[in-house]
């Protein structure tokens, strides 16, 4: 409990990911939320537990009965995995399946006393529904739980059978009023202040499940980038970055750029932000593609040019040689990379997926950091 | 709307963003009001020369009455106003007739709901009566407010660049093959094999417009989720058409709020059928035959659409309100598939062994649940099929082992991966202790039974109160307060009888003329004997230092039962 306490505060995230409280496990956070248990679930618990139970403790008599929680515990988060991915097929929804019936068959082994829940039997059926229709996000209740809470905003009178009027009426206006700015009818003044409005009524975005929808609109929109309206003043690229960037522009054929442009602390797509890791080393986590298979790298520079590309100077992560323990479970999308950093490259904005979330820690001797993918992409 | 000069639609907008979005109350909005009026008395009065004609106009028009501005906007939908029947077993709801010319709706006075085929109305008042005008009105007990969804969907409708993206929503049904990756709903199975009333696939429809929905139904407290605080549970009934981008599809603007089910207590099983049976009747409608809008933003010529339902989207408790499944603690343990707790267990995993449910299965169950005669028969034909009948099936292409989801986010996440972590060991939800037996009472329930239930009740709360960590607390004065306030909400009955029990001696009365034994004695003797159990010595009490002659010993404190045994002797 402790260890996962501590793990909570030293990974580093993007600013997305949904926060869980640093006092875990204490009453004042009252209950958690789905969103913080999935989060808790996937990226914390993973890590924490085989850096707690992994490395042999020759002499702890649990030690045998732990190995086999823990591999019952990967293959879980495996199964969850899968399952909520952006896009689903036949081959996920059985490889599905076959993790959730591991670690149900494991748990009835390991556990021949344990009284199962009906969840356990209804998690089964549920590859049944990934191909009947698609992936999860179509049909969970995240987004009527989200209405929910739109609905509980709503002041009332505490009176029973008033409440549920004024709840439902002032819904009801307060939807119509977003659809009026839509509508073709009404006033050019009004759908002036269009913009005022849609910052009021969409927050910045954090938590998972909103970004999720947003990253689905980069599929199904033209891509656009919306940088901070301020303009700041041309400055002078960091030599080094420079002269980086200078080579790859000269590899691939275009006219040197000048060495004032802007440089970005960072920018937004689609409800996620990319900045310079000096500035939010979890937003500046990213994952790169790099020729089919994704590299983990930290952001050092973001330049705009003058044509408006962006081009982002990044640091891989160096592979490591000690023993990767989560290499038996890709779906985890887990692994462990060398704390160290490469040489810098530049890369489009383009190629960058998502982010990642990281902590470090000795493994075999070996400074490490374990990184967890969060694109639900692939 | 259009008319009014952009100073006020502005205004306007402002206000009633800040009313409707934020909730500012009245009040508020017309101190905006006012502000802004005067802001703009100012900035007009700026500019040397004298005013024009119109900013003169514009200055005495500004309204001094927020409502004004939310009658320009127009932001109500009709809504129907059902009276509920207030027989919590009942929930049956009665539609308003309006006489002719008269905007008062007119209910009927008692409900007429017959439950059994062949059994007697439910009867229950529906009406309280009120004097508007100095003619007395009936006005129901009990609301439930109810949105038209052929209202909303003609709304959705005449948006410009919806009906578009909706329409296109099909071609994702026919790209790809067998293994091919799923991005949405169309990719399924679901609707790629989903026919119309014709027969065909439901997309080919020509110039209609075919949309499909999915229904939400959940619970939840309106008073916020504090673990202390009230307890109420309202529902909300929603639907989602997935044939929006999915961007777009959960904005509040884009989904259907069919209604609030009013509370404080949710709905027994089969009663929230009566409140979604008006949405049915306008589903059915757009099935067969459809709907013709006069005029939507694409067809100025009107056009016929048709909207089906086409999953059910809810947690396990409220998929056994709407669809009518059996609790999931019932032997018939799940929905989809006949296995029972007895033959398969919840641990079991051949998921080959498991014989699905079927449509025709599910539809026979609950017809003959329909149309069972009294409780009982139906409680049986539960036990045998855990099938119950559901409003929803009057939809003829309603499946309900296939359109009812289990919800992956109440199962994967609240349910198994909370589960783990009990299982790990990793106790996240603090959930209090059953508290130690601190010390113990010696009262078996059977020494109370004769009491009433309520007080019955009362007699368990007393013990485990007595039976807790107290003592600690009781050598303070707050402590001691609290307890005393908190024993005080127990029957006289149940204090003495465990007074009785205990064989407590009564402490003598504060005042010498008290000749009767009151409440406050019996909870003085209970916490002093709490207070000063293990003890040898009972020192003088400072909450007994008001009978000052009083001096405290005891006598002998048996080791067994751990029951002091008092002796008062007075100086």
């Amino acid at each position: 409990m402790k260890a996962l306490r501590t793990d909570i505060r030293d990974f580093v995230t993007p600013s997305w990911l949904t926060s869980i409280p640093m006092n875990l496990g204490e009453p004042s956070h009252g209950k958690l939320k789905a969103d913080q248990w999935r989060t808790l679930g996937t990226v914390y618990l993973p890590v924490s537990l085989v850096r707690l139970w992994v490395p042999p403790h020759r002499d702890n008599p649990q030690q045998a009965g732990r190995q086999k929680l823990l591999s019952l515990t990967l293959s879980l988060v495996s199964a969850i995995n899968i399952a909520s991915l952006r896009t689903t097929s036949r081959d996920k929804a059985n490889l599905y399946t076959r993790y959730m019936t591991e670690y149900l068959e494991g748990l009835r082994n390991l556990m021949p006393d344990y009284q199962f829940r009906p969840n356990h039997h209804m998690a089964l059926h549920l590859s049944e529904y990934l191909l009947l229709y698609g992936p999860v996000h179509g049909w969970w209740t995240f987004p009527f739980e989200r209405l929910i809470g739109l609905l509980q905003d709503i002041p009332n009178n505490f009176k029973n059978g008033q409440l549920e009027e004024t709840i439902a009426t002032s819904f009801v206006k307060s939807a119509n009023l977003r659809a009026l700015l839509a509508k073709s009818e009404c006033p050019e003044a009004i759908k002036n202040c269009q913009a005022f409005f849609r910052k009021l009524v969409d927050p910045e975005v954090r938590n998972t499940l909103l970004t999720d929808i947003s990253v689905f609109t980069s599929q199904l929109e033209p891509e656009f980038t919306s940088t901070p309206t301020i303009s700041f003043p041309p400055s002078t690229i960091r030599g080094t970055t420079f002269r980086v960037l200078e080579k790859f522009l000269c590899d691939i054929n275009k006219t040197p750029i000048l060495r004032m442009a802007k440089t970005l602390s960072y920018y937004t797509v689609h409800g996620r932000t990319f900045s310079i890791a000096a500035r939010h080393k979890g937003n500046g986590s990213v994952l790169v593609r790099h020729q089919s298979s994704m590299l983990p790298a930290e952001i050092e520079d973001i330049v705009r040019t003058s044509d408006d590309q962006i081009f982002v100077a990044v640091r891989y992560f160096h592979p490591t040689n000690v023993n990767d323990p989560f290499k038996a479970y890709p779906a985890l999308r887990i692994s462990l990379w060398d704390s160290n950093l490469g040489q810098l490259v530049i890369v489009r904005a383009e190629d960058i997926c998502g982010h990642f979330a990281s902590i470090s820690l000795l493994w075999e001797g070996c400074r490490c950091n374990v990184v967890v993918s969060l694109s639900r992409v692939d | 709307m259009e008319s009014s000069d952009p100073i006020f639609q502005v205004t306007f907008f402002m206000l009633i963003t800040c009313h409707v979005i934020l909730g500012v109350g009245r009040r508020g909005c017309n101190f905006l009001l006012s502000i802004v009026g005067y802001i703009v008395q100012l900035t007009i009065q700026r500019c040397p020369g004298k005013l024009s004609s119109h900013d003169r106009k514009l200055l005495a028009d500004i309204p001094c009455d927020s409502r004004y501005a939310e009658d320009r906007f127009n932001l109500t939908t009709n809504a129907t106003i059902y009276a509920v029947c207030p027989n919590p077993n009942c929930h049956a709801i009665h539609k308003p007739v309006f006489e002719s010319g008269s905007p008062i709706p007119v209910y009927p006075k008692a409900c007429s709901y017959v439950e059994f085929a062949g059994g007697s109305q439910c009867g229950t008042a529906l009406l309280v009566f009120e004097k508007v005008e100095g003619k007395p009105v009936g006005v129901p007990i009990k609301r439930f407010v109810a949105f038209s969804f052929k209202d909303w969907l003609g709304g959705l409708l005449s948006r410009p660049g919806l009906e578009d993206v909706m329409d296109k929503a099909w071609e994702r049904c026919k790209i790809g093959g067998e293994d091919r990756e799923m991005n949405d709903v169309f990719d399924g199975d679901m609707l790629r094999s989903f026919c119309g009333p014709d027969g065909k696939h439901f997309s080919l429809g020509g110039c209609e417009g075919r949309y499909t929905f999915s229904l939400g139904v959940d619970f939840f407290n309106p008073l916020g989720n504090k673990q202390s605080g009230k307890k109420k549970s309202i529902s909300m009934v929603s639907l989602v058409c997935e044939n929006l981008p999915i961007n777009i599809r959960y904005q509040p603007e884009n989904m259907f709020l069919y209604g609030v089910v009013p509370g404080p207590n949710e709905p027994p099983l089969t009663c929230l059928n009566h409140y979604i049976s008006p949405l049915v009747d306008e589903l059915e409608v757009f099935w067969n035959p459809g709907v013709r809008f006069t005029r939507t933003f694409n067809c100025f010529y009107g056009r016929v659409v048709l909207a089906a339902l086409v999953c059910v989207v809810c947690d396990l408790l409220a998929a056994r309100k709407t669809i009518g499944f059996a609790s999931i603690k019932h032997t018939q343990m799940c929905a989809m598939c006949r296995c029972t707790r007895k033959s398969h267990g919840l641990g079991n995993t051949q998921t080959g062994s498991w014989v699905r449910r079927t449509k025709d299965e599910f539809i026979a169950a609950a017809e003959r649940h329909r149309l069972a005669c009294d409780h009982k028969s139906r409680q049986e034909i539960v036990d045998e099929t855990g099938m119950r009948w559901s409003v929803l099936l009057r939809l003829p292409y309603f499946d309900p082992s296939r359109f009812a989801v289990v919800d992956a986010m109440h199962n994967l996440f609240l349910g198994i991966v909370q589960e783990h972590y009990e299982i790990l060991g990793i106790r996240l939800e603090s959930k209090e202790p059953p508290a130690a037996v601190d010390l113990s009472t010696a009262l078996p329930p059977q020494s109370y039974t004769h009491l009433k239930t309520t007080e019955q009740t009362k007699m368990r709360s007393l013990i485990r109160t007595l039976e807790g960590p107290i003592r600690a607390s009781l050598h303070t004065t707050t402590g001691w307060a609290h307890f005393e306030k908190k024993l005080s909400s127990i029957q006289t009955e149940c204090l003495r009888l465990a007074i009785q029990r205990l064989q407590i001696p009564l402490l003598p009365a504060s005042h010498q003329k008290r000749t009767k034994t009151y409440k406050i004695d019996y909870i003085k003797a209970l916490l002093t004997w709490v207070r000063y159990s293990f003890c040898k010595e009972i020192p003088l009490a400072d909450h007994l230092a008001s009978s000052d002659e009083i001096f405290l010993k005891t006598l002998e404190v048996n080791p067994n039962s751990n029951v002091v045994i008092f002796s008062l002797r007075r100086t």
